[in-house]
């Protein structure tokens, strides 16, 4: 082999090995398999979910190994896979059981005197569930980075709030300044409220009543930002809950600048 | 043949460029195409977007915020982007303009990586591959220029470049294929069988508001096993070629059924590009005559002429 094609291996090698060792994920990130469950579902679950269970636990242990025993190597490997390289393909690994929904309320005020109002819009999904979809929405990518980003940071009790939901309410509340306030008024207070709907188990089906009265709540939303219908004496805390149809909103985070 | 040099064979072979030239038309086009999706300037460009990092007031970004550049650095990285990937899926100035396809995804990637989904990593990951390798050969404005100015005397035939960026890109796309089928390893949805169920019924990514049926409960557990088995065992599939073509196809159907059944923006396409990297670098030189016989017949009238 010629002195180039041995350097250039070489490089191969240190790629290879870098893009590796960036796939193993911290041990933390994996949901942990806390038993073997043995389903009453179909026969294909039935047979496989034990097996999965128990294999899933086996590699949960290699995978620990793994990635303390390559431990020493990731701060030389890191700064080469910051380049573009991130190795973190976790595309589906964890669907949503539920439905999801986002929506902003936004505390206006002109005054101290003035007694403020809220307005909510509904940020996510943009587009109406009634419609077909036809075209991805990179918006909603955006704002579900955000969101996961926020109960990352809460899981793990990071103190510093993430820029990305910063970034959220601050461009949506002024985005809504700039189309509705125009005598004055301003946004004193931004909220993010996430909103979860059922899905029916496997082998089960929602009422027809109950998909048309999620609808129809949706259907006020549809219509843009409008004011909240509960009159609110006192601002609300994080965690608290409110419910319209089968959606249960939860107050997740407040942007008070 | 010693190990020794089998293996710098594996890495070194000289291969025809006409594997490379399609990557690069294929992933140009596709950068172009999920750079558009983001073609909102003020919601995902501009530094007071929906766009992190100045909100700490530090860094780049707030920096250039703070001195009124903001908008004007984030509409110039977009125009940039879009030049060199247009450049790339041309096939203009190949070389450079591939280099600065990757340096320009990187450069998204830091200015808002909040709208990017993993088609943008796939897209990366790709691209750095094909900076190492002679991607302007053929099939290029590069080439067809060359040509009309005489650079080129027709000894273009046999022109070839090594295949170790192929190999990396095949290594690439099953350590994406292995990854992702082991992080579905520890969710108990993907372990039950019902995490098919649970995205074909979410409501962001279904095309049509439906419910699953509830018969048809067996085959989404069925297809949610067969996507984590074949996922999982991807990276053995296409080490030997029979089976490689079983992952091929169980991938373009997988894919495809995707496209049809739910959105969920380039990714899909991307896969499907990539798998370009497991056909045959020798036959792909002659893929636009075997192109062009599936919609032109070939005239019969010299047999004709022939049996007269």
């Amino acid at each position: 082999m010629s002195a180039q094609r041995a350097v250039l291996f070489a490089l191969i090698s240190c790629h290879l090995l870098a893009i590796g060792v960036d796939a193993l994920p911290h041990p933390d990130r994996l949901s942990p398999v806390l038993s073997v469950r043995h389903p009453d579902g179909n026969v294909l679950t039935g047979f496989l979910t034990p097996l999965l269970d128990a294999t899933a636990q086996r590699v949960a242990r290699l995978e620990k190994r793994l990635y303390d025993m390559t431990g020493w190597l990731r701060p030389l490997t890191r700064p080469y896979v910051a380049v573009g390289l991130r190795q973190r393909w976790d595309m589906f690994a964890d669907p949503d059981v539920t439905n999801l929904y986002v929506r902003l309320a936004y505390t206006v005020s002109q005054s101290p005197t003035e007694k403020p109002r809220v307005v909510q819009e509904l940020i996510y999904p943009a587009r109406q569930e009634d419609q077909p979809q036809f075209v991805y929405e990179v918006r909603d990518k955006a704002i579900l980075v955000a969101i996961r980003a926020l109960a990352y940071a809460r899981r793990t009790k990071q103190v510093a709030v993430p820029d990305d939901i910063l970034a959220l309410t601050r461009y949506f509340a002024k985005r809504y300044a700039a189309d509705y306030l125009t005598d004055g008024r301003t946004i004193v207070r931004t909220e993010v409220w996430n909103g979860v709907a059922p899905i029916a188990l496997p082998g089960q089906r929602l009422s027809s009543e109950s998909l048309a009265a999620r609808l129809d709540a949706l259907q006020s939303y549809y219509e843009g930002p409008g004011w909240a219908f509960t009159p609110r004496d006192r601002p609300v805390t994080i965690g608290t809950l409110e419910r319209e149809a089968d959606i249960v909103w939860r107050l997740d985070f407040v942007d008070a600048p | 043949m010693t190990t020794t040099s089998r293996w710098e064979r594996f890495w070194f072979a000289e291969i025809p460029p006409h594997c490379y030239a399609l990557l690069r038309i294929l992933f140009g086009m596709l950068a172009v195409v999920s750079l558009l999706q983001e073609r909102e300037l003020r919601l995902f460009w501009d530094v007071d977007g929906l766009v992190p990092g100045i909100q700490d007031g530090m860094g780049l970004k707030a920096s250039l915020f703070a001195y009124g550049l903001g908008h004007v650095a984030g509409r110039s990285l977009f125009f940039a982007c879009l030049a060199s990937y247009v450049c790339m899926a041309l096939g203009l100035w190949s070389t450079l303009s591939v280099a600065l396809s990757f340096l320009a995804l990187s450069a998204q990637v830091y200015w808002n990586h909040l709208p990017l989904s993993g088609a943008h990593s796939a897209i990366q990951a790709v691209v750095l591959c094909l900076v190492f390798a002679d991607c302007g050969a053929v099939w290029s404005l590069d080439s067809w220029l060359d040509r009309r100015g005489g650079a080129n005397d027709g000894t273009l035939g046999v022109v070839t470049c090594p295949i170790a960026p192929l190999r990396l890109i095949r290594i690439q796309v099953a350590i994406i294929y292995l990854s992702s089928g082991l992080w579905k390893l520890f969710n108990d949805q993907w372990r039950d069988g019902s995490a098919v169920h649970y995205v074909l019924s979410n409501n962001v990514y279904q095309r049509f508001r439906f419910q699953v049926p509830t018969g048809l409960d067996w085959f989404t557990s069925l297809l949610t096993y067969a996507v984590l088995f074949w996922e999982t065992s991807f990276p053995l599939m296409v080490i030997y070629r029979p089976t490689r073509r079983l992952a091929i196809l169980v991938g373009v159907m997988m894919h495809l059924g995707m496209l049809t059944a739910i959105e969920i923006g380039p990714f899909a396409w991307v896969m499907l590009a990539s798998y370009v990297s497991f056909l045959e670098p020798e036959r792909l030189p002659s893929l636009p005559d075997r192109v062009g016989h599936l919609f032109v017949r070939p005239s019969r009238a010299p047999a004709i002429e022939a049996q007269r």
